[in-house]
């Protein structure tokens, strides 16, 4: 029975793993190999001759970079913006607040898709079509992540509050002392999310740019991908060229990652 | 005067956060609830219409169609989603030398970019060539001089695009189980084997039901993501063959950029849109019954 | 575990800050939101304005929207920087989209205000765009930059005249033809003295030649590369329909799905065939130009812009010809790329002129452009050295007046992508019959129509 157990789950990890192995064995194969057998696509020659023209030769770099800059704002922007909005809902007293609660509740049942095409026109008015900037404040506004924050906000005792009060803080000094501090593995938790789904937006870039100076991977892999159809070796050094800097990210991050999605499991 | 500024205060929190909500959520609703109502192309020659576009939207079949391909993805997905993430979190949950090694490997193909899985999938799916065909030929199941058409056999595309999908993002769910699982404190466990239950009866008394809350979970945002399926299907079979797998958001797609009918594709959005809808207001019904009961 | 937490919070947080940092500082320059210029790098030669004679008034830019990749790419690089050395006065600007996405944003683009001065069209795409208002009527600003439309070659010049008007500059006709491996054909005993296969023209003709060469070619070579499915089978179909003097497939009011039935179920039988059948082709090949690019296809089929490929493909020895004539009259599938001046607010009159100059100059230079395979638009450019020593092309210009062009509806790629490929392909998978899939097409076509 155990080793039942073992062998199943040897088995499940090389069905995860293996994909990838593939791919990174692939992208240094040299163009144009035969492969007649399963191992064929393993064994050598190896070649990085495809890395230097994908690298000098298209713009992939630049969308990896792009790719990071983008999510990484959109996340960092995101999260302070809901954070502020959680902490006024939270803990200042105004009037309105089971209104704008709601109003805010409500956003969470638009799905981003069904918007994307008004989205176009409004974007296309605000000139934001084809910028950094569109790409990054049209992702800003996450209700999830403002009723996320509220809740954690919530558990924070006032006395704290108060006590910051009483030395004559006022809200900033709070929001800034207080709250982000003592939330910061919710925060945390929301940036991992937010970071993912900026990272994997697909539809926006496609629809808004032309400039290919802008792409974000998303969008740009198709481009290199319908000019090289089967030969294997460069679609594989695209593929590995673009998730090098993500996996590396990943295996720094990797604990402070899964407790952040687990987090999000238990509050969500 | 107070009252003013402490509401002065919290707009200035609220502030950022609404200029972005009501510009890029709210306004493209209410915008998408006019283009409705015209003919708009990318030119933006409008005509009004009426109820024309919601009129052709229900007659249209290939609409109703790409709704049911989705809803077939959602049915695909959803299940054996949950099932696979839960038997991966008995895997890496079980104490051993590898563990670590099971929890990486389950959760890295989640941070691959949405391109970068969907090609692989392309490339491992195509036949002659391709790294599945490859594996059956080598392990002799399948035959010399034969070849799976993967991607052009309906049935068979919905099972590589389920397949890729699957591999792709099992790993949150994956987490979000392994994380509960660990949650669950030992003792149960122990005070269950000592009235003498079984392993496998621990794991369907216990287990499982202490991980009812977020299985819930996991099923409404599931089925949420997985009616917003595009790009995979997009990347892999391009809708096809014949559009059987082309889901609601490409055909939404097609009619607003490639056939210019920008008004059309705001229709069906708002029909996806009641959609989402109809399935959270069930969602959270049957959720307060249960937690109620 | 908080304190790991505000670890990894704070190094992501500086680590973003970094990023956002050291961003917006690189990419400054180019965050604008004005597509229209494209970007400011690219070859022009911006010095060579300074040379002789410029100095009839002010020098006029150009912006100008592509989607050729590849060799196409290279090539229209090459014409646009030896034009802008010529033309000291007239600087153009090359931005290349990309194909798939290409008249979404240009269409886009134009209904914003921010399309480019001079842009490209498949003259099967340029109904749609005048109907849209991207393309302009062009005779005015032709006056003005001489244009003497008799240099063109008619057959493509007619299908870019609307109501009597101009609307676009033909700088190429690229139908689609044949081409043969000559080794493998040799082997096959199917390559004549004069180095061309062996062919009769005719249905069987073709069919026994490919019996032939099915079993004569060593195992693992196939006789004949084709995708199956979209546009080459399609094309292959559409030059077939036409053999029998099939006509488009819409009426000629352009209102109604008008399929010759007979005809079309004819072709679609044929070619079905040849897949099924006789087994000729590698079924659902991933990537059939790589099949023949590497010897292992005796022929294939596919438009004439494959010459350069295979020019540049090292041990490929092969030739080039008309699709056989398996039908009564000879006639293929072909598109053409024209020069079209997209609508812009000012409809500067100088700017539209030199435009045109362009447009002309770019047709004149067919020599270059033909580098990729493309049939020159006007004929005496097949007189130029340049072009006479270019091997293949000769072998297939007389195609370009046998290319039946579509009709000129604005609904021509519509009908292609959601009627015609959609069932063809059904045809080509074995899953449905001709006749059936013909009737669904013409179904199809009548909705595509009518919305």
């Amino acid at each position: 029975m155990k080793w039942v157990y073992r062998i199943v789950s040897v088995i499940a990890a090389c069905v995860f793993l293996i994909p990838l192995v593939w791919m990174l064995v692939v992208s240094i194969k040299r163009e144009g190999m035969k492969v007649s057998g399963l191992f064929d696509w393993f064994t050598p020659p190896y070649s990085f001759e495809v890395y230097t023209q994908i690298i000098s030769g298209t713009k992939l770099m630049q969308w990896v970079w792009n790719s990071f800059f983008v999510a990484g704002v959109v996340t960092v922007l995101t999260v302070l913006v809901a954070a502020m909005a959680a902490y006024a809902l939270s803990k200042i007293p105004f009037r309105l607040k089971a209104i704008m609660f709601f109003f805010i509740l409500a956003g969470l049942l638009v799905p981003g898709e069904a918007t994307i095409i008004p989205l176009y026109q409004v974007a296309k008015d605000m000139h934001l079509l084809n910028s950094y900037q569109g790409l990054i404040v049209t992702a800003l506004a996450s209700p999830m992540a403002v009723i996320v924050l509220k809740g954690f906000f919530d558990g924070i005792p006032n006395d704290l509050i108060e006590s910051v009060q009483m030395d004559g803080g006022g809200v900033w000094k709070i929001f800034a002392v207080i709250m982000l501090p003592l939330t910061r593995p919710a925060l945390a938790s929301m940036a991992i999310l937010t970071f993912i789904g900026s990272w994997n937006n697909f539809l926006w870039p496609f629809l808004s740019l032309t400039n290919d100076k802008l792409f974000t991977l998303p969008m740009g892999i198709p481009t290199l991908m319908s000019q090289y159809s089967e030969d294997y070796v460069k679609p594989m050094v695209v593929n590995t060229l673009s998730s090098i800097p993500i996996i590396i990210l990943f295996v720094i991050f990797e604990r402070q990652i899964i407790k952040g999605i687990s987090l999000s499991g238990i509050k969500g | 005067m107070k009252k003013l500024r402490i509401d002065l205060q919290a707009l200035i929190f609220l502030l950022p956060f609404l200029i972005v909500y009501v510009l890029f959520t709210i306004w493209p609703m209410i915008k998408g609830a006019q283009m409705s109502f015209y003919k708009w192309t990318l030119i933006r020659k409008m005509k009004y219409v009426g109820w024309d576009n919601f009129q052709r939207m229900f007659h249209d079949d290939q609409f109703w169609a790409a709704v049911w391909h989705s809803t077939i993805f959602v049915f695909l997905t959803t299940p054996t989603m949950i099932v696979l993430a839960i038997a991966l979190a008995l895997i890496a949950n079980r104490k051993s030398k590898l563990q670590k090694l099971y929890r990486s490997a389950f959760f890295l193909p989640s941070i691959l970019s949405v391109s970068v899985a969907s090609y692989l999938g392309l490339f491992m799916f195509q036949p002659y060539t391709g790294f599945i065909n490859g594996i059956l030929h080598g392990l002799g199941i399948l035959a010399e001089g034969k070849e799976i058409f993967w991607l052009t056999e309906p049935s068979l595309a919905w099972i590589a695009v389920a397949a890729l999908t699957l591999w792709w993002t099992v790993g949150f769910n994956f987490i979000l189980y392994l994380s509960a699982m660990q949650e669950i404190p030992d003792e149960i466990y122990e005070a269950a084997s000592l009235d003498g239950a079984a392993k496998g009866q621990m794991f369907w008394r216990i287990t499982l039901p202490m991980m009812n809350s977020i299985t819930r979970m996991i099923l409404m945002l599931q089925i949420i993501a997985s009616y917003k399926v595009f790009m995979q299907i997009y990347i892999i079979t391009g809708g096809g063959p014949l559009d059987s797998t082309r889901p609601i958001i490409q055909y939404i797609y097609q009619s607003g950029f490639k056939k210019n009918d920008l008004g059309y594709a705001a229709t069906m959005s708002y029909m996806l849109f009641a959609i989402l809808l109809v399935l959270s207001i069930i969602q959270y019904v049957v959720n307060n019954r249960k937690e109620a009961a | 575990m908080r304190r790991k937490f505000s670890f990894m919070w704070i190094t992501l947080l500086s680590l973003t800050l970094l990023l956002s940092a050291c961003g917006s500082g690189g990419s400054s320059g180019n965050s604008g939101s004005d597509s229209a210029g494209g970007d400011a790098s690219g070859g022009t030669n911006e010095s060579a304005s300074n040379d002789t004679g410029g100095s009839s008034g002010e020098k006029v830019n150009l912006s100008f929207w592509t989607l050729f990749d590849g060799g196409d790419g290279d090539n229209m690089q090459a014409m646009v920087d030896q034009f802008n050395k010529e033309h000291p006065d007239i600087q153009v600007k090359n931005t290349k989209l990309v194909w798939g996405e290409y008249y979404t944003k240009l269409i886009t683009a134009v209904g914003a205000g921010n399309g480019p001065d001079v842009g490209i069209s498949h003259i099967s795409r340029l109904p749609d765009l005048i109907n849209q208002g991207v393309a302009t009527e062009l005779d005015d600003s032709a006056k003005d930059a001489n244009i003497d439309w008799s240099t063109f070659n008619q057959n493509i010049l007619e299908a870019s005249i609307y109501d009597d008007k101009h609307y676009a500059v033909p700088i190429d006709t690229h139908p689609f033809i044949m081409y043969y491996n000559k080794k493998l054909l040799k082997d096959a005993g199917l390559l004549g003295e004069d180095g061309k296969p062996v062919l009769e023209q005719s249905g069987e003709g073709f069919i026994k030649f490919l019996t032939t060469l099915k079993e004569k070619l060593p195992k693992g070579k196939y006789p004949f590369a084709l995708s199956s499915s979209n546009d080459d089978p399609f094309r292959f179909w559409w030059a077939l329909y036409s053999q029998q003097g099939g006509n488009d497939v819409v009426s000629d009011d352009l209102k109604s799905a008008d399929i010759d039935k007979d005809k079309a179920v004819k072709a679609a039988d044929y070619i079905k065939d040849l897949y099924h059948k006789y087994n000729f082709i590698k079924l659902n090949d991933p990537d059939f130009y790589k099949t023949f690019q590497s010897g292992n296809a005796a022929i294939m089929m596919t438009g004439v812009w494959a010459t350069g490929t295979w020019e540049n493909t090292k041990g490929l020895e092969f030739g080039a010809m008309p699709i056989p004539k398996v039908f009564d009259q000879e006639a293929t599938w072909g598109d053409s790329h024209t020069i079209i001046l997209p609508a812009t607010s000012s409809e500067d009159p100088e700017k539209r002129k030199a435009a045109l100059i362009f447009a002309n100059w770019i047709a004149d230079h067919g020599e270059i452009w033909a580098k990729a395979g493309h049939i020159p638009s006007k004929p005496a450019v097949f007189d130029k050295p340049e072009f006479k020593e270019m091997p293949y092309r000769s072998d297939y210009v007389s195609v370009a007046s046998t290319v039946k062009f579509n009709k000129h509806s604005d609904k021509n790629w519509q009908i292609r992508d959601n009627a015609l490929f959609k069932y063809l392909n059904e045809v080509w998978s074995n899953k449905m019959s001709s006749s059936d899939a013909v009737d669904k097409m013409q179904t199809e076509i009548g909705k595509v129509l009518s919305e």
